[in-house]
């Protein structure tokens, strides 16, 4: 099934300009119905009044970090399914491992670009 | 004048009273009586000279405890006395971090450092990122007015990918921001030790240390080097320093 290039897709990442560069590399996909969010907490607000098809979180936020939404998704019975892309500069085994656990669909390592992120998407969500 | 008699021990006096013959009755002793009567008084008299002579030695051996008693004493007053020496200079060292009397803070200076470094390469990535929203709008553009050239169609799509290198380059902004987070982390919790260190000693404990200067500190420099080292010191924090405006006008 052809992915929809009109779906909402919602960034967090505590940094603006991290928000900003995600959001540019979407454009350059093709994706323009993006939302952001700056910390878990209100991703989670925006996850549960919307329709996503797709989030890409960050790891590292305060209070509530890309972990703790992914558990907090994974056990909302609306959002179990969403699909969820870790981007984050925590590279170590032991992370990757426990971001597995939780059920992430795929895990990008800071810095990265374009292509990396397409062929992520693509693993996720379908070809485009 | 009353003449010097020698003091005599009860078993001497005992001796006396049953007479050199008879028994010493009551006595705890294993002389036989026929060595009592056989100048056996002599035999215990030599015995009496060599019981003091144990007590007196017994006596020198206290004498040398108490040497030793005396020395040991001084040592722990001097290893008490360099104590509160190293004391004092932990304590000048300290204050040459974080003064609480005296308003000095290093570390505070340090973290305010790191966090205009963030700030200052976040402005410097928007900065970027605006320039190339902006050519990449401008691109669309001519690629509107050229549409029929077949020679600026790949032009316009290489400089699109150059574009897109340069956004995900300006991911060092959020990598560094990162890095730099975790060092005032840091300096942070180093800090709250140094206060806790300052809070165990007390406010008027500082109140009259003396700052190491820098050559004590190790890094010795001199008196006109020193004067140009205090001109170095970095950018200024936001809403430090003079602004181009303000030099301007030193000028007029």
């Amino acid at each position: 099934m052809a992915v929809d290039m009109n779906m909402a897709i919602l960034i967090v990442d505590d940094y603006k300009t991290m928000l900003r560069i995600i959001r540019n590399l979407l454009r350059q996909l093709g994706f323009a119905n993006v939302d952001e969010a700056s910390d878990g907490a209100t991703a989670l607000q925006k996850l549960r009044r919307g329709e996503f098809g797709l989030v890409i979180s960050d790891w590292n936020m305060e209070p509530m970090t890309g972990l703790q939404l992914l558990k907090e998704v994974r056990t909302d019975i609306k959002l179990k399914s969403t699909p969820f892309i870790m981007v984050t500069a925590e590279s170590k085994t032991e992370n990757v491992i426990a971001a597995k656990k939780a059920g992430v669909n795929n895990y990008i390592v800071k810095p990265f670009n374009a292509a990396t992120l397409k062929t992520k998407m693509t693993a996720v969500i379908g070809d485009f | 004048m009353a003449a010097k008699h020698e003091k005599l021990f009860s078993i001497e006096r005992r001796a006396k009273q049953a007479g050199a013959a008879g028994v010493l009755k009551g006595a705890n002793t294993d002389i036989p009586p026929a060595a009592l009567a056989d100048g056996g008084v002599e035999l215990i008299l030599s015995q009496i000279a060599e019981l003091r002579q144990e007590v007196a030695e017994l006596r020198g051996h206290d004498a040398r405890d108490s040497d030793e008693e005396n020395d040991m004493k001084r040592d722990v007053r001097v290893e008490i006395a360099q104590m509160v020496r190293s004391i004092g200079r932990a304590k000048s060292q300290i204050a040459a971090i974080k003064n609480p009397v005296m308003g000095r803070d290093e570390m505070e200076k340090a973290s305010l450092q790191l966090e205009e470094i963030t700030k200052a390469t976040e402005d410097a990535t928007n900065e970027i990122m605006s320039a190339t929203d902006e050519v990449e709008r401008l691109l669309k553009e001519i690629h509107s007015h050229t549409i029929e050239d077949p020679d600026v169609a790949p032009l316009i799509d290489q400089a699109g990918e150059r574009l897109i290198a340069i956004i995900e380059a300006c991911a060092f902004q959020d990598l560094t921001g990162q890095r730099v987070t975790q060092v005032v982390k840091t300096l942070r919790y180093i800090e709250s030790r140094v206060l806790a260190m300052i809070d165990i000693w007390g406010l008027d404990a500082f109140k009259d240390v003396d700052i190491p200067d820098e050559a004590e500190a190790g890094d010795a420099m001199d008196a006109a080097d020193e004067n140009e080292e205090e001109l170095l010191n970095g950018p200024a924090l936001g809403g430090q320093g003079l602004s181009q405006a303000d030099i301007d006008a030193l000028f007029d």
